[in-house]
């Protein structure tokens, strides 16, 4: 092996070990959802590349309503797909549609892409 | 319109039609007796100066000049629908409803998307925009694939004029123009044909997020900066090395994007189903108000309106006939082609299409809430849930990415290290050919793309499947439990024989029992007077009419004293029985009631009367166990008559007797049963399936595996069942089970197709093929393979819109 493999074999390494930490061990902060007129929990959610925020606190029983807007031309985030609550919406890009569900029991609800790509997750306490 | 702004109790401004919160309304004023509130003191004033309720149809004019733009412009202006005058309290809404004026086109398959108001238009036309943008899409999509086909297509000539001899060395002496000039023609490709993959993959980088861009991304961009790096300082790599994969990253830009045109042609196919359905509304109704017939869009009928509809229209919305009747063709709804005779307190669903008479009927179910805006939802809520089958997949695609990415890491690595000269070019090529060649696409549309078409598939037949889960699990069912009542019968009684003793003809005698029956209400009675009716007899009246409760009917009937009623009735008439018997037991063996008929103190015959077996029940429950499925009866009627009806329709296993509230438990213990069945190394686990009506089955319905209930009519979506039936027939059940099995076998071959293509796929291109066979992926055919692959899943998956029931015959097409 020469110099220039070993360099090159290490940054390598290198290179995987920061993907499997930037891309599965890291962990974003969660939000926390604005209260809104008659009790709705509001949250802006921005897709471009992922959701922004990806992690939402909100709280049991009471309407949370996810204002999506979608900034990007890629088509995997024209869809956003909330499994548990039955819930799928178009987002045409640059408009903001707002999803309203009703997250009854505390737990964690995940809302994805039509391709389970883009994750973002509904922290209810 | 907010979301929020319909909580709260409202009316609409009888002006212009907007939703107003009584509390923030502008104005109020009363006329006859009922109060109304209005959005502006405009619309107060002219109410005030005499202006009609509806007169300003569409009237943004009203619009106080306050209002700020967005929301309440758009709700108080872009209404335009008509209200009805507003009794006190009579018109409020409730969180979900959607009243007279609703902005919202109630119907909509995106009603529950709570849209901002400038898209709460009419379905059609958001329909439209969805499309167009697809549409849209399609057509940049292929521009932007003819532009990266241009460039790449003479590169691509280019390299291969590298292996003619003759041009070889003229080639040779042009090789670092040529790799200048490709750098400068490619980079405006990779800037606008790839930009998308690019910015997609930096976007969801910072997101700590991949995606099927990153890998193309990833892909083009090193293949072109090493061109790039190789062009401009050869010497850093060992000589003979320094190849140029310009053509590469282009062609493979040109090949996805090709890729994913096609595949959003064929996706908008695949959500074609649902779209047909909402074709298939009225656009009009014409509604009788104040006496005067009036053409409203459909929107705009509210519940309580009289319709009129005449033959070859389509009946606008759910309600129930008045006046008149018609034969209509419900098949929108039930999937049954074959049209239904109704008359007048019959139900009529919207959007079916009446065929042969003119009748009017009241609004009883208007926007979302008619049947058939309620099937669009549960088929949409369906197409968006995820079968079991689907979980697996995504925990591979939420690792696929980053994984590859470890693997074309590894393949570079390995080639630099252990491979043949020129090592650098060829970890280039694999590297490269192993980002592109993986398809988290094909896995990740694979199941929910089989989802939708099989789902809006069933749907099209009358068959709504809740969702995934329901729809796997009946495609693995063992065993159908089959309530008697309502569901293999037609739950009501029916004539069936008729009997007359010597001295009465059958004509006669049957005659007389339907005048004495004619007015009583039970349903005994009805089905003589029905059978009676069915056969030509004409009915007088009796003269003389007296029910006799839990016995039957006394009366008066051309002079002549009858008495039809059961065996109680005639020991009070004190009939003798014995000319009867012999009829009577033979009646009970066939699972039929005998009614006895008496005239003038003396036995005149015996009427039969049996809940009769739905006409395609025997077909049915055939194609079942041809499918093999076992097919159960569960009857509350005693054994006797239960295995009458059983070996009618030719079911051998029959659990009679059972009280309503233990239908559930027999459900259960057939559960057990398979349970301890496969614990004795028996045929295995049994799934149950238990299909009856969704109010008094209910529980059993949901303690079987797949609850199917039947429907009939309005009462679609039926909470308790996995499956409802609209059609009421048991052929829902075959096609359910067939539609199930064919979209999972759908599922499996995608997936199947997916996994092979990329656990093949990556390794053929990061080279595990060269020490054997010497042979290296070009990124090329990498990239094609993998536009390829996504296409073959839609492909595939589209094929199910092909689904035909085949078994049971003249289910609609």
């Amino acid at each position: 092996m020469s110099a220039t493999q070993i360099i090159i074999t290490l940054v390598g390494v290198g290179l995987i070990g920061w993907i499997v930490w930037y891309f599965w061990l890291w962990k974003g902060e969660a939000v926390a959802a604005q209260a809104g007129a008659g009790g709705v929990q509001i949250v802006n959610v921005t897709v471009k590349g992922g959701y922004q925020p990806a992690a939402i606190v909100v709280e049991a029983g009471r309407p949370v309503r996810l204002n999506f807007t979608r900034r990007e031309a890629s088509l995997c985030g024209e869809e956003v797909v909330l499994p548990e609550f039955g819930r799928r919406a178009h987002l045409p890009e640059d408009k903001t549609v707002p999803v309203e569900v009703t997250p009854e029991k505390p737990g964690e609800y995940e809302f994805t892409c039509g391709m389970n790509m883009y994750k973002g997750r509904l922290i209810v306490r | 319109m907010e979301a929020t702004a319909v909580r709260k109790e409202e009316f609409v401004d009888p002006v212009c039609g907007m939703t107003v919160d009584p509390a923030k309304a502008a104005g109020v004023s009363e006329r006859d007796g009922v109060r109304y509130y209005f959005c502006s003191a405009g619309c107060k004033a002219k109410f005030d100066a005499g202006a009609p309720a509806r007169e300003a149809e569409g009237g943004a004019s009203c619009c106080a000049p306050s209002s700020s733009a967005g929301a309440q412009e758009a709700s108080c202006c872009g209404g335009g629908a008509a209200a009805a005058p507003v009794q006190l309290g009579s018109l409020r809404r409730g969180p979900a409803a959607y009243g007279a004026a609703a902005h919202v086109h109630a119907a909509s398959a995106h009603a529950y998307y709570a849209a901002p108001p400038q898209s709460q238009g009419r379905a059609a036309a958001r329909d439209t925009g969805a499309e167009e943008a697809q549409a849209e899409s399609y057509r940049t999509m292929m521009r932007k694939f003819w532009f990266a086909a241009a460039v790449g297509v003479p590169l691509l000539l280019m390299m291969f004029a590298e292996f003619v001899p003759s041009l070889r060395e003229s080639m040779m002496h042009y090789h670092r123009l040529i790799g200048f000039a490709s750098a400068v023609v490619t980079l405006p490709v990779l800037a606008w044909s790839g930009r998308q993959f690019f910015e997609s993959a930096w976007n969801g980088l910072r997101n700590h997020n991949t995606n099927m861009d990153t890998l193309v991304a990833l892909g083009t961009g090193s293949a072109w900066l090493y061109s790039v790096v190789a062009l401009v300082a050869p010497g850093l790599f060992p000589a003979g090395t320094a190849g140029m994969y310009f053509e590469v990253a282009v062609i493979v830009i040109a090949l996805i994007l090709l890729g994913q045109a096609l595949e959003v042609r064929a996706k908008s196919r695949s959500s074609a189903a649902i779209r047909k359905l909402l074709e298939l509304q009225a656009k009009t109704a014409r509604v009788i108000r104040d006496g005067r017939e009036l053409d409203v869009p459909v929107e705009e009928v509210v519940v309580g309106d009289t319709v009129l509809v005449r033959p070859g229209e389509k009946v606008p919305v759910d309600g129930m006939i008045l006046e008149g009747e018609s034969a209509i063709d419900e098949s929108v709804v039930t999937g049954e082609s074959v049209p239904v005779d109704k008359r007048a307190g019959d139900q009529v669903i919207g959007s079916s299409v009446n065929k042969t008479g003119a009748f009017t009927f009241r609004a009883t179910k208007v926007g979302a809430d008619t049947a058939l805006a309620r099937i669009v939802e549960m088929v949409e809520r369906a197409q968006s849930s995820k079968p079991p089958i689907g979980r697996l997949v995504d925990k591979v695609s939420s690792y696929f990415v980053p994984s590859v990415m470890i693997i074309a890491i590894l393949t570079f690595l390995a080639w630099i290290n252990f491979g043949p000269e020129p090592a650098v070019n060829h970890a280039v090529v694999t590297m490269v050919a192993v980002l592109v060649i993986a398809c988290p696409c094909a896995l990740g549309l694979a199941t929910p793309i089989s989802l939708m078409v099989g789902v809006g598939k069933a749907a099209e037949h009358g068959v709504l499947i809740r969702n995934g889960e329901a729809l796997e699990t009946a495609s693995r069912l063992t065993t159908v439990v089959l309530d008697k009542t309502g569901t293999i019968t037609k739950g009501r009684p029916e004539l069936t024989d008729v009997l007359p003793l010597e001295g009465f003809t059958e004509e006669e005698m049957l005659r007389l029992a339907a005048v004495a029956d004619r007015r009583s209400e039970h349903p005994l009675a009805a089905a003589i007077v029905e059978g009676a009716r069915a056969r030509g007899i004409e009915l007088g009246e009796p003269e003389q009419f007296e029910a006799v409760p839990g016995h039957g009917v006394e009366a008066t009937v051309e002079g002549r004293r009858v008495a039809v009623g059961n065996r109680k009735l005639m020991t009070r008439e004190k009939v003798s029985l014995a000319e009867f018997e012999e009829n009577a037991a033979r009646l009970a063996d066939e699972g039929k009631t005998p009614m006895f008929v008496a005239v003038d103190g003396r036995a005149a015959g015996i009427i039969g009367v049996a809940d009769t077996i739905k006409e395609d029940s025997i077909e049915a429950i055939r194609a079942l166990e041809g499918m093999g499925v076992e097919v159960v009866m569960i009857t509350g009627d005693n054994e006797r008559t239960a295995r009458a009806i059983a070996r009618q329709v030719g079911i051998g296993r029959v659990l009679a007797d059972v009280l309503p509230e233990e239908k559930a438990r027999q459900v259960e213990m057939l559960q057990v049963e398979g349970r301890s069945d496969k614990e004795r190394g028996g045929r295995g686990a049994r799934l149950i399936g238990m299909v009856g009506d969704g109010i008094n089955d209910a529980p059993a319905l949901a303690q079987a595996d797949v609850g199917f209930a039947i429907g009939t009519g309005t009462d679609v979506a039926i909470e308790a069942a996995d499956v409802t039936l609209v059609g009421g027939s048991l052929r829902g059940v075959v096609t359910a089970i067939e539609v199930s099995r064919a979209t999972l076998r759908n599922i499996k071959q995608n997936l199947f197709g997916a996994f092979v293509y990329n656990v093949l796929g990556i390794p053929v291109a990061a080279g595990v093929l060269y020490p054997v066979l010497g042979l290296l992926l070009s990124p090329i055919i990498a990239g094609a393979a993998m536009a390829a692959s996504s296409i073959t899943v839609v492909t595939n998956a589209n094929r199910l819109r092909f689904f035909e029931p085949r078994r049971v015959k003249g289910v609609k097409a």
